[in-house]
């Protein structure tokens, strides 16, 4: 071949090379979406995980109107006109003040807690949280609308909190706070085993 | 008549010689051109590296820009090369686009990109790049649309170049009226810094349309 020949020849290939070839540049295109499409997955994905979790409700949470079987040891407890069962590792807290004040708490080992007063609280406050649940029902011979909630924020706050009321009538509080729903549904039975006393009720009679 | 044989009496011989040497010439310019790397002007590299750091650059060798940056790159067949880095929200793909011609084959730590792309999921990126690169160019983007694989789904572009079209910046970002969305609220944007002149899907690695997605999508215009 002559140099004139190699030259033409070597003009050829670089004409070819400059030529857009539609095939390689629809496998460069698929390469790039494809890239694309994994990389936005990844980044949703890890978008996912770093998001702050908000209180949810898990599957197996009580219903308010549930009066749930548990698998733990009940201990029936007295505390002035009150009566109730709660798991076997709740401990009375009050002292010998409070309760002459009408104010009744338990503490379990998890540092959950049961507190009954008479109060004149409304339905849906004593915490800052979602309801889940809500029921009314008839509980110590007294109408209890029960609040089921979830409190948590950074430690687990499952609360179970019911108003029993007569008419004229100071109601009377159950509040709980448990440290897990299985904690919880425990909670919701005791507040169904809950007793009140008639001489408390005549107590606390309104005055008109 | 007065001809070029009259003012420079070159004979025959001697134009055919000079023919030769021109062809030559012009031959090993090509040739230079097609077989050096395209660098990309200063202003694109500035803006790149901003978001890179220095050891990126358009035209630079892989085995250059993997030594400095530490991270390895992976070989992507059709495209270049790939590899992840972090930023502000810890996603971030840096792509090393090679040019026509070279992509096809095996991996190389000699291959030298054309072509430089990042993408990132952070909030408000294309905003701040787009306020960024219009500084820089003092001039508005030209837009048009890649249309992806996935049917209704398509990246806007907009892009600049340099005066005399020695390279330029491409900013893609999802289009807003996409049929389906990865995540709601999350936007996928790119910065793609090329050398030469901008070539539509060739430069962009994608089935790109100097039209709107807005139009390619039905919507308008």
């Amino acid at each position: 071949m002559s140099a004139m020949g190699g030259r033409v020849l070597a003009l050829l290939l670089i004409a070819q090379a400059c030529t857009p070839n539609p095939q390689e540049l629809a496998r460069a295109a698929r390469a790039s979406d494809s890239l694309t499409i994994v990389f936005a997955d990844s980044a949703a994905r890890r978008a996912l995980a770093a998001e702050p979790r908000a209180p949810t409700v898990p599957e197996h949470t009580p219903h308010a109107c549930d009066e749930p079987a548990t698998s733990v040891a009940f201990l029936a407890l007295w505390s002035g006109a009150l009566s109730l069962t709660l798991p076997a590792d709740f401990t009375p807290i009050d002292t010998a003040r409070v309760a002459s004040h009408g104010i009744h708490r338990w503490l379990g080992a998890d540092k959950s807690t049961v507190v009954v007063r008479r109060d004149g609280a409304t339905y849906h406050s004593g915490w800052t949280g979602s309801l889940t649940s809500e029921c009314t029902v008839d509980i110590a011979g007294a109408r209890a609308h029960i609040d089921l909630a979830d409190a948590t924020v950074d430690v687990p706050d499952y609360v179970v909190r019911a108003v029993l009321e007569r008419p004229r009538m100071l109601p009377f509080v159950f509040e709980g706070h448990a440290r897990s729903v299985r904690r919880q549904a425990e909670l919701l039975r005791a507040l169904r085993s809950l007793s009140i006393a008639e001489s408390a009720w005549i107590r606390s009679v309104v005055l008109e | 008549m007065f001809t070029a044989h009259d003012l420079f009496g070159f004979s025959t011989r001697t134009r055919a010689a000079l023919a030769l040497v021109m062809l030559s010439v012009v031959s090993a310019t090509l040739g230079y051109l097609w077989a050096s790397p395209a660098t990309a002007p200063a202003r694109v590299q500035r803006i790149l590296q901003k978001y890179t750091g220095p050891a990126i650059a358009v035209g630079a060798s892989v085995r250059e820009m993997s030594t400095s940056l530490g991270t390895p790159f992976e070989f992507v067949p059709h495209l270049g090369y790939v590899a992840h880095v972090g930023d502000s929200t810890g996603v971030s793909e840096l792509r090393l686009l090679l040019p026509r011609g070279k992509r096809a084959g095996r991996p190389n730590d000699a291959d030298r990109p054309d072509a430089v792309e990042i993408l990132t999921t952070s909030d408000g990126a294309f905003n701040t790049l787009a306020v960024e690169v219009s500084a820089a160019f003092r001039d508005p983007p030209r837009e048009g649309c890649l249309t992806m694989s996935q049917p209704g789904t398509y990246r806007e572009v907009r892009y600049w170049q340099t005066p005399l079209h020695f390279g330029g910046i491409a900013l893609t970002n999802d289009y807003g009226g996409n049929g389906s969305v990865v995540r709601p609220g999350m936007v996928v944007t790119g910065l793609l810094a090329f050398a030469g002149r901008f070539n539509g899907g060739e430069t962009m690695r994608g089935n790109y349309s100097p039209q709107p997605c807005a139009v390619l999508a039905g919507l308008g215009q």
